[in-house]
């Protein structure tokens, strides 16, 4: 594409540095420009996991991360300890913002449209954790109805945003403070965590296809090694 | 469905002369501009021809706001320039691009002699705020993109689920 230089390359390239160097891997797939297609997403994913023995398609960390460790509020109020109440389900963990016009809604809409293909038992084992990267506007209540509009069962988290960035820097998503004026910088790799376990061996792209999520998703759900 | 602005009486006249039929070239469900100042200094010879289809806005998840994807072709032998949309139903619209973990703000989207340029989920697209009255699934959505030399090119966009996703393997070009 044609496309002008990005103004913010300096800091585009400081953020990808930081996200590749604590994820151990090149995130090449993230933000392509308008050119590519899902199909071409999906195959850049194959390509870069090298995983051609783990069934899944998803791309492998090369390690493990735990659960965040901070514990949030969910979108009644309540303290959310994601590793105690998410334990022995799958879990798919995101940091994005519900203002967010593009990226966010596709993520999770794919995820949506993934899970409602799924039985309704496998339904049940799986958890979506969306955490708001902007909790100054999204307030629980915000959270709640962007969340339901996709699937009223998934999972939306807010907290201090200090403690939002700490947590998602321990996965190797990078989240910074939103500043007024401009857009929420946050990394919009979903981590998928095993019930197994409970660490996350996997991670996608922005760019996923529902696809690629169905085919995945049962395999996760029954703690296929990664 | 299909609507053309804003064409001008020589770029008519360049494209008769060229044997071009422009109700071929939007397509169907497009919509197609042409015309301008390109054509007589460009050293391919012919002006851009803008065409835009498979427009469309997936039902939002916030109020007040939405988001516009379209591909666009050039089948003419000089570039073109995206730069501006807009839209009556909109308070206003804005050509953005997703980053690796941000958005920004773009001033334009290059359209390719012979070529295209796609504005994709999870690329360049287009940000609507301020959208009134409230869309449904399967209302149309005008929006008016402005070009460097084609002029404005008016386009029904349609809205689409929540989770629509779109066909793979469009066969728009994205590069000539």
């Amino acid at each position: 594409m044609n496309e002008p230089k990005p103004p913010h390359l300096r800091r585009r390239s400081l953020l990808t540095g930081a996200v590749a160097a604590s994820a151990g891997l090149l995130l090449a797939a993230c933000g392509s420009s308008s050119g590519s297609s899902s199909g071409d997403s999906t195959g850049t994913v194959n390509q870069l996991s090298g995983q051609s023995s783990s069934g899944y398609q998803g791309v492998s960390l090369g390690r493990t991360f735990d659960k965040p460790a901070a514990t949030f509020t969910d979108t009644s109020g309540k303290p959310f300890d994601i590793a105690k109440q998410t334990a022995g389900k799958a879990v798919l963990l995101y940091f994005g913002y519900t203002h967010c016009p593009d990226v966010c809604p596709t993520t999770i809409g794919d995820i949506a449209v993934a899970i409602s293909k799924l039985p309704k038992a496998q339904q049940k084992s799986v958890e979506v954790v969306f955490v708001t990267t902007d909790p100054a506007r999204d307030t629980p209540a915000t959270l709640r109805s962007w969340l339901n509009s996709f699937n009223s069962g998934f999972i939306g988290l807010t907290g201090d945003i200090n403690t939002i960035i700490a947590a998602a820097k321990s996965v190797g998503v990078a989240v910074e403070a939103p500043t007024k004026g401009q857009e929420p910088v946050h990394g919009a790799q979903v981590l998928a965590y095993s019930p197994t376990d409970g660490k996350a061996h996997l991670l996608y792209t922005s760019g996923t296809t529902s696809a690629t999520y169905l085919h995945d998703l049962p395999l996760l759900i029954k703690g296929v090694t990664a | 469905m299909m609507r053309r602005a804003a064409l001008a009486g020589a770029a008519v006249a360049a494209a008769l002369a060229l044997g071009f039929g422009l109700a071929g070239c939007g397509g169907s469900g497009g919509s197609s501009g042409s015309g301008g100042s390109g054509g007589g200094t460009s050293t391919a010879g012919s002006a851009a021809r803008i065409s835009v289809s498979n427009a469309y806005i997936p039902l939002s998840a916030t109020p007040d706001m939405a988001v516009a994807y379209f591909d666009i072709s050039n089948t003419g032998g000089s570039a073109d320039r995206l730069t501006a949309v807009s839209s009556p139903s909109v308070q206003s619209a804005a050509l953005n691009r997703s980053t690796e973990t941000s958005m920004e703000q773009i001033d334009g989207v290059d359209v390719p002699a012979h070529g295209g340029a796609q504005l994709a989920r999870g690329g360049t697209h287009v940000m609507l705020m301020g959208i009134e009255p409230a869309p449904r699934v399967g209302q149309q959505i005008e929006l008016r993109l402005s070009f460097q030399h084609s002029g404005t090119v008016t386009v029904e966009a349609t809205v689409q689920p929540l989770t629509y996703e779109p066909p793979t393997g469009s066969p728009t070009p994205t590069t000539k």
